[in-house]
């Protein structure tokens, strides 16, 4: 049927605040792109595959790739490999059209002797954002063990600035629970580089409690990704009001 | 989305001027985006979506109240509302373009959207949910008749049809 409607692809590719701002206008009237209003940047949509785990499962990451790239997304964040190369990987991405806008990768792989390993690897996808998605304990249980987590961040962050990477930490509602009067996310991005990103998680920061304006004004320039979920405090009814 | 206690646009502007925001990176947490494709996928579990009783007490309402992070959220839930190549606005609802942009955006008002379906028409939309019907939408003193109607993606066929936002 020929429409005027804005179809699911071109809404994402117009982008979040389009969205924010007038997915309800009659298609006929709705403006191409909003982010002027919120400073001009033209800002793309990625998926954290992670979301799309049930599809990666039943159709393989070829097929889940497609149809992330069908639905308009422009990139993707990688939360593992599917046990393929990343060759193979690099391809998949080139046939859909997407790039790779990040990796959750675990701090052990970009110590030691894997770090070399996972630049290569990250080099050969196409991704430059190698974000932690979460620390053990021992990292976490005093402000002392956050701070030297912190600079073992800012270690790996000069090991791959060479490289044209950077290194990230994305957040949990545990992140903001206190040490010392300090949020654990204070304590680490105080101290931190600001070569390492601060992924902001959104839901989860509105799950813990905290304004994500609050910490994107605090650390101006650090967010170089966020991940775009409702927070687990909505309304009653809602699907998605989980967290991990 | 757009229903929990977020300030969507100010969170954006924040992203788009201090935070030095390359990318926008949708995730939904533990496996429930997997049975929303399901349903997605299956034009069967649409219809039985529509059937239950909550979905039918919504679309009697026939209210759908958008703010602007509901809008946000609009994609992501998205039986989305389409109109159809045979609707005409009236030039003198919209008379140019650039011009309707520009108003729109400079408003930043919580609009409430109107939705009118016959009871035939909604019959229709039970039995096949991304079938056109007529409808009438308002929103403020703006009237719009024989609007082409239908729902479209993973909300049209999740419960998430409970939240008038996302319906």
């Amino acid at each position: 049927m020929k429409t005027r409607s804005i179809s699911r692809r071109s809404f994402i590719k117009s982008g979040v605040a389009t969205a924010a701002l007038g997915a309800m206008l009659p298609p006929s009237v709705r403006p191409v792109f909003a982010a002027e209003d919120y400073g001009g940047k033209k800002i793309p949509i990625g998926l954290q595959l992670y979301t799309i785990g049930g599809e990666i499962r039943s159709k393989g990451p070829e097929g889940a790739l497609a149809s992330a790239a069908k639905a308009g997304y422009k990139g993707v964040e990688f939360a593992g490999y599917f046990n393929r190369d990343a060759k193979a990987l690099r391809q998949l991405l080139d046939e859909n059209g997407l790039k790779c806008c990040g990796s959750h990768i675990g701090l052990n792989n970009l110590q030691g002797e894997n770090l070399a390993k996972t630049i290569e690897f990250n080099h050969t996808i196409g991704n430059t954002r190698l974000v932690v998605p979460s620390l053990g304990g021992s990292y976490t249980k005093s402000k002392k063990n956050l701070e030297d987590a912190a600079d073992i961040f800012n270690e790996i962050a000069d090991k791959l600035k060479p490289a044209g990477m950077r290194v990230g930490f994305h957040c949990h509602p545990g992140e903001f629970r206190t040490i010392d009067g300090e949020t654990i996310w204070d304590i680490f991005f105080s101290r931190a580089k600001k070569e390492v990103i601060m992924q902001c998680d959104l839901g989860h920061m509105g799950t813990a409690g905290v304004d994500p304006v609050a910490y994107l004004t605090k650390y101006p320039g650090r967010a170089a990704t966020v991940h775009v979920k409702p927070s687990a405090k909505m309304k009653p009814g809602l699907r998605w009001a989980r967290t991990n | 989305m757009g229903e929990d206690e977020l300030k969507w646009p100010e969170i954006f502007k924040a992203c788009e001027t201090v935070g030095g925001t390359e990318w926008y990176i949708v995730e939904y947490d533990g496996g429930s985006m997997e049975k929303a494709e399901e349903n997605h996928r299956n034009p069967a579990q649409v219809g039985q979506m529509l059937r239950n009783d909550s979905a039918r007490l919504i679309m009697r309402q026939r209210l759908f109240r958008i703010g602007p992070a509901a809008r946000l959220a609009f994609f992501f839930a998205a039986p989305c509302l389409e109109t159809s190549s045979t609707f005409k606005l009236p030039k003198r609802a919209f008379p140019k373009k650039s011009k309707r942009s520009e108003d729109f955006f400079a408003d930043r008002a919580v609009r409430l959207f109107q939705i009118e379906l016959s009871d035939a028409a909604m019959d229709s939309l039970r039995r096949g949910a991304r079938q056109y019907v007529s409808g009438t939408v308002r929103e403020g003193g703006l009237v719009l008749t024989n609007i082409g109607i239908h729902l479209k993606g993973w909300a049209a066929s999740n419960p998430s049809n409970k939240n008038p936002a996302s319906s």
